[in-house]
């Protein structure tokens, strides 16, 4: 009960979230992709995988270590956490062999640069979603 | 091969098992010692190797890790240069969500810029926490102090509020006129330095780290654990001094005690040195386990070791055993082969297309090499044909194959022609084995020569080499059975030599020996090759002479033989001759069968000699009844004693002065039940050569005696009694004994016996008829010598004999009528009896002339038919007591 109760704290914001609102992947409106599975999200956010399914480039934006979409996004898609992924991340950075998405400070400013080309992808609340992006994945 | 004898064996078996054992103890010692000084040895190869690993590994993953560490921090400088650039370049204006934005920062995830101004607090950051203020801190005082254009390394600082802390790397920032106006910070989680640990290349208890060259270890990571900040120094943990390397040293990590395999690197221009240990427990923990294993099988090997060689040892006694009992058994074998007295071959068969050709000698003993008059070495391996080429043509192969073939054993007896063989009659004994055969050989040399000798002793006469008796019976039959098949005649001759015995008894056995080899060389010398020439004993020989019906060819053969008899035999220088008697019987007419033809062959041989000798006779049925007829009587003869049927007739002698009978002559009958009155002229010589004569005389004596006593007894006028005296009777040596023991046992008085004996008996052996005669004189007995005349007187020893009768033979008195001189003889003999004062009797006397003849010349006695015929004993009694005489006749 104790585990749970501390669990739930840092989750709370995520859960606020949850209930107001839904994580969705996003790529540029004219990107040639259909969709994306988790999995596939996930390995390119991970730096594990550089391109997108049909091999085009695929260059991953987060949003701040902060964001509670940010938090959402990476339980759902990888399943870790920011413990999880900060330690996943230090060794690769340390090891020189990845480096993490490249911080985008808001999720406007992320939309902006995603419609910008088809290359990027990223992540934000489906309530930030326009026409100049597409959704590509829904996160549940 | 070594020969120890057989009783030694149980302590050699002994001897043999401990030495097995002791052996297989040996290898087993060794054979552990080497199982495990090998694993011992691979182990200690192997851990010194893994060590040497170690100690490289530690080296190489220090090497890498410096690399990472350095590049890292190439970064971190990197980032710190480039926002002093960027600030100086652009001054107050400039923050760093620009850079930010150009993505020309690192991971805020990690890495958390700032700028903070001279006087230490941060008018921009990257992140959101708010950095606390860096006024007294090293990190800015130390730039504000010195522009060395150098990157600053901290130490750990705790970051408040959480239990998390970071090492802050800075540089100086500077106005356009180079003064100081703050700095550029990068703090990052010392972790962060940490975060390539790799368990799979360090282990669990491997550590790397960044080692402060300064006192304090700034962070430190084994497995998971994650150690910041310790003050430990340098010279703790590697043992040596700053700025000293630490290559793969096996050193103790003061933290846990663990001993590792350390490098510390020190940074150039760093406060810093890279850490990397790999524990010796870890690293060795292959080893350990492969020591484990090493062992268990080290253990396991040496078990099955020890348990192989258990078994081996156990094997190895048991054929130990079988070899022992092997080599036993070929010791006595080798022994027993070698005393034999026989040699042995063991021989394989050469086979060729399926046929054995000839042997190889695989093996042969003491007595077997012997034999060849060579050694063992020379005879094995070779061929039978090359030891023995005449065993192809002489049948010798042929058995030996014959053996194999059938599978039989084969013995043999034969006289050797191989001059390889060093013997002369050998037996053998082949025995078929696997592969070929065994041959046993004996030299029966010597028996055999004695067999010979002795079947030629059993066959042969020893003296003159002729065949004897039994090889007689041999040839004869095989002649018989030759001649029955070829349809021609075998002429069986005896062949008895006259005068052989004269010759014996007067010059000794070994002159008699040497006339008979003489007479035997001559016999062979004058037969063909295919005659037989056979002594039977004594002086009597056989001849068997097979061939044709040509009667006329082989009478005169032996008339050839006759001759060559009849040649002088040379004795002691003085030569003799001899004649021969010969009876001839032929097959098939004079019988079917060998004994029958000698038999009949002795009969014409005895018949020759009753036929005055010196010819030959050959056999006739009437020499076989008249032999039949002589056996008949003969047998009849030896009962007529025991039947009493002999009897004495007497005829009266009569004195020619007075008339009167004064003796009488007792003559012997036979009265036989069946065959009548038997005439003496037929048995008596047939009593005389068989011996019979003597019981016979004995009892002509006695019945003599007995009846002259009783007729005296009965009152008759005593009258003296003649008994003739055979000269068989005459050589006994109890005569003299015999007439004393019958004179005084019927009580007659020794002067009215009359003994006579023939002319002819006393003219032999003249000292030994003296002797007896004047033995016989002592009893007082009256001696007359019968059948005056007829025999060889020698004048000079009639004078010596001590006789007193002269009997003149019946012949001279039968003549006195017709024959002047015979008359004449008589006359003399009378005159020579009254010379040498003896009485003269005159025999037969048959008629009155004869009687007046008589008288007239003064003969003292008569005898005959003309007074009386011999009477029997009751007549002769009633003639006495008539006291007839003879009537006197005028002169």
């Amino acid at each position: 009960m104790m585990k749970h109760t501390t669990l739930l704290i840092p989750l709370l914001p995520l859960l606020w979230s949850m209930v107001h609102a839904e994580t969705v992947v996003v790529v540029a409106a004219n990107s040639p992709l259909p969709a994306l599975t988790a999995n596939q999200a996930a390995d390119i956010f991970l730096g594990k995988a550089g391109t997108f399914p049909d091999g085009r480039q695929a260059v991953p934006l987060d949003l701040p270590a902060d964001s509670a979409i940010r938090q959402d996004f990476y339980l759902k898609a990888t399943g870790k956490t920011p413990q999880l992924l900060k330690s996943y991340w230090t060794k690769l950075i340390f090891t020189g062999q990845a480096e993490p998405p490249r911080e985008v400070s808001d999720p406007a400013k992320l939309r902006k640069l995603v419609a910008s080309n088809p290359g990027f992808v990223g992540y934000i609340d489906r309530g930030e979603v326009d026409g100049s992006v597409k959704i590509v994945l829904t996160l549940r | 091969m070594d020969h120890t004898p057989l009783f030694k064996s149980n302590r050699r078996r002994r001897l043999q098992m401990v030495r097995v054992i002791g052996t297989f103890l040996l290898v087993a010692l060794l054979g552990l010692a080497v199982i495990w000084f090998a694993t011992w040895h691979v182990v200690g190869l192997e851990e010194t190797s893994t060590r040497e690993a170690a100690a490289q590994s530690s080296r190489e993953l220090a090497e890498a890790y410096e690399a990472q560490v350095i590049r890292n921090l190439g970064a971190i400088d990197q980032t710190l240069r480039l926002v002093k650039y960027a600030r100086e370049l652009r001054g107050r204006a400039f923050t760093l969500s620009d850079l930010k934005l150009k993505g020309l920062l690192p991971p805020s995830l990690v890495f958390d810029v700032g700028i903070a101004s001279s006087d230490g607090t941060y008018r921009d950051e990257d992140n959101l926490s708010p950095h606390p203020s860096a006024a007294g801190k090293p990190w800015l005082e130390n730039h504000r102090a010195f522009d060395a254009g150098n990157m600053y390394i901290s130490r750990v600082q705790p970051v408040a509020g959480s239990d998390t802390s970071v090492m802050i790397f800075s540089r100086r920032l500077n106005t356009p006129s180079g003064d100081f106006d703050g700095i550029v910070t990068l703090a990052v989680d010392p972790s962060y330095f940490t975060s390539s640990y790799d368990k799979k290349r360090i282990g669990e208890q491997g550590v790397i780290g960044l080692l402060g060259q300064d006192g304090e270890f700034r962070v430190r990571r084994v497995a998971d654990a994650v150690a910041i900040g310790q003050p430990v120094n340098y010279r703790q943990v590697t043992g040596l001094q700053n700025a000293q390397y630490a290559s793969g040293a096996l050193l103790v990590s003061p933290w846990d005690g663990l001993r590792r395999y350390t490098t510390a690197l020190p940074l150039p221009n760093s406060p810093l040195a890279v850490l990397v240990g790999l524990s010796e427990t870890e690293q060795l923990s292959t080893v350990m386990q492969h020591r484990h294993s090493y062992f268990w099988q080290a253990a396991i090997a040496s078990a099955v070791l020890l348990i192989v060689l258990g078994v081996l040892a156990v094997l190895s006694i048991r054929l130990g055993n079988s070899e022992m009992q092997r080599h036993l058994l070929q010791e006595t074998y080798h022994a027993a082969s070698e005393a034999s007295v026989e040699a042995f071959y063991v021989l394989d068969a050469i086979e060729v297309d399926g046929k054995v050709t000839d042997f190889v000698m695989r093996d042969t003993n003491r007595r077997g090499f012997t034999l060849f008059g060579t050694q063992k070495e020379s005879l094995i391996g070779k061929r039978l044909l090359e030891l023995l080429p005449e065993a192809a043509q002489d049948g010798l192969l042929y058995d030996l194959i014959r053996v194999v073939e059938t599978g039989q054993t084969n013995e043999k007896e034969w006289r050797n022609q191989h001059p390889a063989i060093r013997a002369e009659w050998l037996y053998r004994e082949v025995v078929p084995v696997k592969g070929g055969i065994v041959a046993i050989v004996r030299d029966i040399s010597e028996r055999k020569k004695l067999e010979i000798q002795v079947q030629y002793q059993a066959t042969h006469d020893t003296l003159t080499g002729l065949a004897n008796r039994h090889l007689l019976n041999d040839r004869l039959q095989t002649a018989i059975a030759a001649a029955a098949r070829q349809r021609h005649a075998v002429w069986v001759v005896f062949v008895d030599l006259d005068r052989f015995k004269l010759i014996n008894d007067t010059l000794g056995h070994k002159a008699g020996d040497h006339v008979l080899t003489v007479i035997a060389d001559r016999l062979t010398a004058t037969v063909r090759e295919s005659d037989t020439v056979s002594r039977l004993g004594g002086d009597e020989f056989m001849l068997i002479l097979p061939g044709a019906h040509e009667r006329a060819l082989f009478t005169s053969l032996l008339q050839r033989i006759m001759g060559v008899i009849s040649q002088p035999v040379e004795v002691d220088e003085k030569e003799f001759f001899l004649g021969c008697s010969l009876g001839v019987a032929i097959y098939p007419q004079d019988g079917d069968n060998a004994a029958e033809l000698i038999e009949r062959a002795d009969i014409a041989m005895y018949q020759a000699k009753e036929s005055g000798r010196n010819n030959i006779q050959f056999f006739t049925q009437e020499m076989n009844q008249r032999l039949q007829e002589r056996l008949q009587i003969e047998s009849a003869l030896r009962l007529a004693i025991e039947q009493r049927e002999f009897l004495l007739h007497y005829q009266p002698k009569v004195d020619l002065r007075t008339g009167r009978i004064v003796g009488a002559e007792a003559l012997i009958r036979w009265q036989h039940p069946e065959m009548g009155m038997v005439s003496p002229a037929k048995f008596i010589s047939l009593a005389e050569e068989s011996g019979l004569i003597v019981p016979i005389g004995k009892w002509t004596l006695h019945e003599a005696c007995r009846q002259t006593k009783a007729w005296i007894d009965a009152g008759l006028p005593p009258l003296k009694m003649a008994v003739n005296l055979s000269a068989r009777q005459f050589r006994e040596p109890d005569l003299v004994q015999v007439i004393a023991d019958t004179l005084h046992h019927s009580g007659l008085p020794a002067g009215l016996l009359e003994i006579e004996l023939t002319e002819g008996m006393v003219m032999t052996d003249v000292n030994h008829v003296i002797k007896v005669l004047h033995e016989l004189k002592a009893l007082g007995l009256t001696i007359a010598i019968d059948d005056f005349g007829t025999g060889y007187s020698s004048l000079s020893y009639l004078h010596k004999f001590p006789i007193d009768v002269l009997k003149v033979d019946q012949s001279f008195v039968r003549d006195i009528q017709s024959q002047e001189d015979q008359s004449l003889i008589v006359q003399s003999v009378i005159s020579l009896a009254h010379s040498l004062k003896l009485r003269a009797i005159a025999e037969g006397v048959e008629t009155e002339a004869q009687l007046g003849y008589l008288r007239h010349h003064g003969c003292d006695e008569m005898q005959g038919y003309y007074f009386s015929r011999p009477l029997p004993a009751d007549a002769f009694q009633a003639l006495l007591a008539s006291g007839k005489t003879l009537t006197p006749t005028s002169t």
